[in-house]
């Protein structure tokens, strides 16, 4: 059995019994919560999964969506497939969805994306110094900045990220 | 048991006289599988659920992570918990929690707090952690202090100076809006090393 199977089975062991747990916690309401001061985002420049460079000001002009996450998360690995859902909704739409890995790297993020395929950018925040410039208490956090580059909403915990309401919330913010 | 600086102890008790208990019960339940036993506290909006950890889970976990068996166990030989706090509340009722102010009583009044993640911190650094390692063991964590705004929910691991198996009392206090809330978990109980 090679070394990479070896970790993603001990993680699984690991998690395995908190799966009821997470069942019975399972996200109700869908909320945005507004941040009505619009505190401006913190730039960062991260490499994705290809090796691709992105720098959070190149996407000025538009709705950004950065959640925070790790593999080792259940409420992250339970809310990446409705955020894939989000994004074929959203791509099109002039919103960019970044999904920020904390503290992992490659050899552990391209495994688990067998088990959970995702289309938009897996930014690698290895030694988790970006998150530290955010106001993140624990993963997964998300975060909805608008098109001048500040915050507007966030969300702590799981969404499902394909609801309706929810993504029109996102949408409304190329109006402004 | 990590003990509350003289500062925080007496905070705390002036707090905790002016704080009503929560009415609603404490729910225990049981994994037919495993034996694990949650303990899960709500009041039909907001939630707080603390599940029993294994020791073996703990150390597959932290050594998935980078942590050396050595390592980890010093994380394994003391109880761990899941604990899983969500707002159900409606809007604009926000709920903060302060881990700090959180009591653990013991049969025979030994008192204390739980063990958080800058007390952990400081020991990962004396023993020259990897960062790796460390970035994920401050994440896996539950936060010191959050503020939960209506539909937030996190989970993570609260940790305890107790040996397996040791049964205690956690009174946990939160602030929902402008009010003071506390529930008292009785006679939970940490996990055995089996």
């Amino acid at each position: 059995m090679g070394r990479a199977t070896c970790r993603r089975l001990a993680w699984l062991l690991a998690l395995l019994p908190l799966l009821p747990l997470l069942a019975g916690t399972a996200p109700a309401p869908q909320t945005l919560t507004p941040i009505e001061s619009r505190p401006a985002v913190p730039d960062f420049t991260l490499v994705d999964m290809d090796g691709a460079s992105h720098r959070l000001e190149a996407y000025r002009g538009r709705p950004v969506i950065i959640n925070f996450w790790a593999t080792w998360c259940p409420p992250c690995r339970d809310e990446l497939p409705s955020m894939e859902r989000a994004w074929n909704r959203l791509r099109d739409q002039g919103v960019m969805l970044l999904a920020i890995n904390v503290g992992e790297d490659e050899a552990t993020i391209f495994p688990f994306t067998a088990d959970y395929p995702v289309t938009f950018p897996l930014l690698l925040d290895r030694d988790g110094t970006v998150v530290e410039n955010w106001p993140v208490r624990g993963l997964p956090s998300t975060f909805v900045v608008d098109p001048r580059g500040r915050v507007a909403y966030q969300a702590i915990g799981g969404r499902a990220w394909d609801d309706p309401a929810l993504l029109a919330r996102v949408l409304e913010l190329r109006e402004e | 048991m990590a003990r509350p600086d003289r500062g925080a102890a007496r905070g705390l008790a002036l707090w905790l006289a002016t704080v009503g208990s929560a009415a609603a019960e404490v729910a225990r339940s049981s994994d037919a599988a495993t034996g694990l036993v949650t303990w899960a506290w709500h009041d039909g909006a907001s939630r707080i659920t603390l599940a029993q950890l294994l020791p073996d889970q703990v150390r597959a976990f932290f050594q998935g992570r980078g942590f050396s068996a050595d390592q980890s166990e010093r994380v394994a030989a003391g109880c761990v918990f899941q604990l899983v706090i969500r707002n159900g509340a409606a809007a604009d009722a926000a709920m903060t929690v302060e881990l700090p102010v959180w009591r653990v009583e013991r049969a025979g009044g030994d008192v204390g707090s739980p063990r958080l993640a800058a007390a952990w911190e400081a020991e990962w650094a004396r023993l020259g952690v990897a960062s790796g390692p460390r970035v994920a063991f401050r994440w896996a964590l539950f936060p010191a202090r959050q503020r939960f705004a209506p539909g937030d929910w996190n989970m993570g691991m609260l940790t305890l100076d107790l040996a397996h198996g040791t049964t205690f009392d956690l009174h946990a206090a939160w602030h929902a809006g402008s009010q003071v809330r506390s529930v008292r978990f009785r006679d939970l109980a940490c996990a055995e090393d089996r």
